[in-house]
């Protein structure tokens, strides 16, 4: 997976966003608005982590379903792909 | 475990609106203004910034810290205004690292300055939203008004940046020189399918003409502002609309009025500044007062005053019970801006606001929500 290097995460008083700049911005104007999970998935994204690596660094940080965590990490993914910030 | 995704366009008005509310919880400052110089290439009768040749009192570099340390802060929007601020040789340097701090940014201009290089630039870099003067659709009133015959390269710009992608306002100030430019004003917005905001309200210019409070060379008498403003919002608005809101607020920011006993309801000293060419703090850019110098205080020392002087401010008494109330979008600058303090009524905005409702009244007749409001 390789993420769009033309956005940035900022947090604000503990909202965190996704800010589309360079031409990713003549696409998307305006920002994401993502919880604070998918702040710690796109951070580890990142990273370079993989979806199994970021799955079980979620298991550690919250007291979650494995299948639950899944099927909300692959609609946070889902969304990336959708708008272009995220490609296979 | 929720996720909770917006997206943008549909639905960053709403996390705008949500941030300024929870930034003003927290005094945080969400929004800022900075005027980037100055110096103007136009001329324009009835603006407080005229042609000139200062030298640049902040360097790039300061505008680029104070950038970033206004970020760290919480800023998440900012404008970029002036005078004219493609007329920095530096406008590059500056907006390039703010774009790079992940701000949201939009650019107050007349557009007269963007060449080819400078579009195929704002093109890779787009901002925000550019928000472009366009005064009058032929070159004679132009130089009327601005001292500049320029009107085909303002269209030009208006049309490549919207057709671009990028987001693109028309601010139109409507004043004597300029009133029977109205019609093709909206004509071209709607053509090229940007949205256009007039105004035939005008400040009086009181950050050059020292304390003459409610002086202002350019502009109508009320009654003819009133009437102007008819016709403008008769460009965009049917007769159903116009029946169901008789007056008429100044500009879009419609929680921007104030109420007699209560402090300021905008966002100015809220959640938004403006930073002076010369590096000075103020709650908007439209205060006649000396604001606080960052330089010499620090930007959260400048915030902290900013936000200490706004909760001082308090509207008219007169206001109270004012059939006009609802309809009236007189803000603590202007009223300073027409009397010279925030708690004297101001006759010029009370007379317009005044003639707007009659006028729309007798031209579209009164809904039933309006006279139930009347009671």
């Amino acid at each position: 997976m390789k993420i769009n290097k033309e956005v940035i995460h900022r947090e604000i008083a503990g909202e965190h966003i996704l800010v589309p700049i360079g031409e990713t911005a003549l696409h998307h104007s305006g920002v994401f608005a993502i919880s604070e999970v998918g702040a710690e998935i796109w951070e580890m994204l990142c990273g370079g982590k993989d979806i199994p690596e970021i799955t079980a660094a979620l298991l550690e940080m919250y007291d979650v379903e494995a299948d639950v965590l899944a099927k909300d990490i692959d609609e946070f993914l889902n969304m990336l792909r959708e708008n272009g910030l995220l490609s296979d | 475990m929720e996720q909770r995704v917006r997206t943008t366009p549909n639905g960053e008005p709403l996390w705008s609106s949500y941030i300024h509310r929870k930034g003003a919880a927290l005094g945080l400052p969400i929004a800022g203004n900075f005027e980037l110089t100055s110096n103007c290439n136009f001329n324009c009768k009835m603006c407080y910034v005229h042609s000139s040749n200062h030298k640049e009192a902040m360097s790039a570099e300061e505008w680029i810290e104070l950038g970033r340390t206004a970020r760290d802060a919480g800023m998440v929007f900012l404008l970029l205004t002036g005078g004219e601020p493609f007329l920095r040789k530096d406008f590059r340097e500056i907006y390039s690292a703010l774009v790079e701090m992940g701000l949201l940014i939009s650019i107050n201009t007349n557009a007269s300055l963007i060449d080819d290089d400078m579009f195929d630039f704002l093109v890779k870099h787009p901002p925000l939203r550019m928000n472009i003067s366009l005064y009058a659709c032929n070159d004679g009133v132009y130089e009327k008004l601005c001292g500049k015959p320029v009107c085909d390269i303002v269209k030009h710009n208006i049309r490549r940046l919207h057709d671009a992608g990028i987001g693109v306002k028309i601010n139109a100030s409507i004043t004597p020189y300029n009133a029977s430019e109205i019609e093709d004003i909206y004509a071209f917005g709607r053509d090229v399918g940007v949205p256009v905001q007039a105004t035939t309200y005008m400040f009086p210019p009181v950050r050059i003409n020292g304390d003459q409070y409610g002086c202002s060379p350019a502009r109508f008498s009320a009654e003819e502002a009133a009437a102007y403003m008819l016709k403008c919002r008769e460009q965009y608005l049917t007769p159903e609309q116009l029946r169901n809101s008789s007056g008429i607020p100044m500009d879009d920011d419609t929680d921007c009025a104030a109420e007699e006993g209560e402090h300021m309801r905008c966002r100015a000293g809220r959640t938004a500044f403006w930073v002076t060419w010369d590096g000075r703090m103020l709650p908007c850019g439209m205060f006649p007062c000396e604001g606080y110098r960052i330089a010499d205080m620090g930007f959260d020392a400048a915030w902290q005053a900013v936000r200490a002087y706004t909760q001082t401010i308090r509207m008219p008494k007169e206001c109270v019970g004012c059939a006009h109330k609802k309809q009236c979008s007189a803000c603590a600058a202007s009223v300073i801006a027409e009397t010279g303090s925030a708690a004297v009524r101001p006759e010029y905005i009370c007379r317009m606001t005044e003639t707007l409702d009659r006028l729309t009244t007798e031209k579209y007749g009164r809904s039933e929500e309006k006279q139930d409001e009347d009671q």
